[in-house]
């Protein structure tokens, strides 16, 4: 049976947009380094909610 | 602990497989846990009934083909939640991937199983009430249960 993708890259992961993380009690912000450990990194991923895509405006900083 | 209710109860989500079926498997994982959860539903694998009435004596019944079951979670909406996030994530999912799902009981006892979510079906019902996610959960893989620490 094939399973959920779980890569995720050693990299630093930014917020793609801003989120909570219910169980962690954790809020997150649209571009902000997110900082988690790399299991619960995979999740963001998947979901989307993370990305090793610098933003525009930390790029330009 | 003797009875409980659903309070405290909780779902959570991770997109990694175990590497076991049983509790150390899954509890090696890391689940993200999806908020704003008003009910989970009913966890359990039923079998088929097969039935066989012989002329002379009564009827038998054997246990047919399991069925582990499926799960309709319901959630107030909130796209900023990432466990919400991530099962509609596994809703969108177009192959047949497998997701790891934990439920942990008032007591602390946790349900740990791999499902496929089917659909993730909002609904906007009136002015007042909250709109709602209510997600199908499949479960596809034998409930491991992992008692109250």
């Amino acid at each position: 049976m094939s399973t959920a993708k779980t890569e995720t890259a050693a990299k630093k992961m930014y917020a793609t947009r801003d989120f909570n993380d219910a169980g962690a009690e954790k809020a997150f912000l649209a571009g902000k380094v997110v900082e988690a450990d790399e299991a619960t990194l995979a999740n963001y991923a998947a979901a989307g909610l993370v990305s090793t895509d610098e933003p525009q405006a930390a790029k330009a900083a | 602990m003797g009875l409980q209710t659903g309070a405290g109860s909780a779902i959570a989500i991770s997109v990694a497989a175990p590497a076991t079926q049983d509790v150390a498997g899954y509890a090696a994982l890391t689940y993200t846990e999806a908020g704003n959860c008003e009910k989970i539903g009913t966890i359990g694998a039923t079998f088929a009934k097969t039935e066989f009435q012989p002329l002379k004596g009564p009827k038998q019944k054997l246990k047919g083909s399991a069925d582990y079951g499926s799960l309709q979670p319901q959630f107030a909406l909130d796209e900023s939640d990432a466990g919400q996030t991530l099962f509609r994530t596994a809703a969108d999912e177009e192959t047949n991937a497998l997701y790891s799902v934990r439920v942990t009981y008032q007591s602390g006892a946790k349900r740990y199983f791999q499902g496929r979510v089917f659909g993730w079906p909002e609904t906007v019902d009136g002015a007042d009430p909250v709109m709602m996610a209510t997600p199908t959960v499949e479960i596809c893989t034998k409930v491991v249960r992992a008692p109250a620490a």
